[in-house]
């Protein structure tokens, strides 16, 4: 398959079931290089599991997933997931390392770099996010705004294409939220490709290039920031968007 | 009891038996955490064959006295040797619990920490090996630990095929010396210093990993 559209990931058709339920509905995606692509709906819906579906940690039953034009298959899915980030709504750093080892340790044991020089990339991404003093401390002993950035971290030493994030500050107090999300608002304008599945409208407003609402296992729609928000989706969106501000 | 007759016991126990206890013990404890961990990876994984194989397995030979394995392994398999006998017989029966400990501890871990890994390009080992384990083995300390102490204890069953280690050479002694009340009473303290050691040394690990794990002592 030609890769002219510079799609980072394509999604074709894409089915999950869990047993007799029909989890995720025949969904296509296209995300191209540089995007930000926030997916919102209600809970239960399946956007998480149509997130995981993307890198194949979910698996799915029918459908195609592309990813840099290539067909994703059991036999490239762990090379490709080296370049496709993935940050997690409860942080899932491992308790075991400290926050340096966190981040470096798929880089030297997986993608086989140079320790030091991998050691000296986490450094200055620790550095860029302001935490280049936590590098030592072991995940117990960091804020949950402090794990999740130093999550992010993680995925970034692999040098990704893409990152996923799995509602990303659902898990954090109110006050640690804008401190993960000014990291994330960073990464989108420094032309990072993303798919956020968050209930953060504030934030796909300012960053989003297109919105997907997504409702009961299919996607409803997909909408520049600017179209989401005037209204001009469709009756559900409407509902789902007067329910959000009306709270 | 003079104390010639002492020395000569204790001489015996220290210098002939003991050494052999250690033998056995180092080496089953080896073979069977090493085993264990293995069973109870798979065990943790669902594989479906495998999984009902090997739950019946680790149901039977934890369904057994130990003493009655060792017979068993003595009289109705190839192997020869009592020393052989032995290990096999502990690292058989010992790493059918450890496997049931590592498989609680897997299941106890989540699955959130396989998709962190896997979502980094890991493939199943390096999970289990970068991430998992060093969690479980931590997490199950204590239980591990205990474990290990039933393994030391069990060298002594082994003296009923003829090992002879502590417990065998103290009953040899007490055939030559008769006062088999001081005897068996020297030899508990030889066990109960042994594994009281190793309880120790456990629970400063035990707490070493809680410290750098959850900061708690």
């Amino acid at each position: 398959m030609n890769n002219s559209d510079n799609s980072v990931i394509r999604i074709e058709n894409l089915s999950k079931y869990y047993g007799s339920f029909h989890a995720i509905k025949d969904v296509s995606l296209d995300v191209h290089k540089g995007e930000t692509h926030v997916i919102c709906g209600p809970s239960g819906s399946g956007k998480s599991t149509m997130l995981f579906c993307i890198n194949g940690i979910e698996k799915y039953q029918s459908g195609h997933v592309y990813f840099n034009g290539d067909l994703m298959t059991p036999k490239n899915i762990r090379h490709m997931r080296t370049k496709i980030g993935m940050v997690f709504q409860h942080f899932e750093l491992f308790p075991h390392l400290t926050a340096l080892q966190n981040v470096t340790i798929a880089p030297i044991k997986i993608q086989k770099r140079d320790r030091e020089e991998a050691e000296d990339n986490a450094r200055s991404l620790f550095k860029k996010v302001g935490l280049e003093n936590r590098m030592d401390h072991f995940p117990y002993q960091l804020s949950g705004g402090q794990k999740q950035r130093i999550a992010i971290l993680r995925a970034l030493a692999m040098d990704p294409d893409i990152v996923l994030f799995d509602e990303p500050t659902s898990a954090l107090d109110p006050e640690m939220v804008k401190d993960v999300l000014y990291v994330m608002k960073d990464l989108s304008t420094s032309g990072m490709t993303m798919i956020v599945v968050t209930h953060e409208l504030g934030f796909a407003k300012e960053v989003a290039s297109h919105i997907t609402f997504f409702e009961d296992g299919q996607i409803v729609e997909t909408k520049s920031p600017d179209e989401f928000f005037r209204g001009n989706g469709s009756e559900r969106t409407k509902i789902f968007l007067n329910n959000i501000i009306n709270v | 009891m003079e104390l010639s007759k002492q020395i000569i016991i204790w001489r015996l126990l220290l210098l002939d038996g003991l050494p052999q206890t250690f033998r056995l013990a180092l080496i089953s404890i080896g073979s069977a955490f090493s085993l264990g961990i293995l069973l109870g990876v798979v065990r943790s994984k669902k594989w479906p064959v495998v999984q009902q194989v090997l739950s019946v397995y680790l149901g039977i030979v934890r369904g057994i006295p130990f003493l009655l394995l060792l017979l068993l392994v003595y009289f109705n398999t190839p192997v020869k040797g009592v020393f052989k006998v032995s290990v096999v017989t502990l690292t058989i029966y010992n790493s059918a619990y450890i496997a049931e400990i590592i498989r609680g501890g897997i299941i106890g871990l989540g699955e959130n920490q396989f998709k962190a890994g896997k979502s980094l390009g890991m493939n199943s080992l390096e999970v289990i090996w970068y991430v998992v384990l060093p969690q479980v083995l931590n997490y199950t300390m204590p239980a591990l630990l205990g474990q290990m102490v039933i393994l030391v204890k069990g060298t002594a069953t082994c003296s009923a095929i003829g090992y002879t280690e502590i417990t065998r050479s103290g009953t040899i002694a007490m055939e030559a010396y008769g006062s088999p009340h001081i005897i068996y009473l020297e030899i508990m303290l030889v066990y109960f210093v042994m594994c009281h050691i190793l309880t120790t040394i456990g629970k400063h690990f035990e707490a070493k990993g809680k410290l750098k794990m959850l900061g708690k002592r």
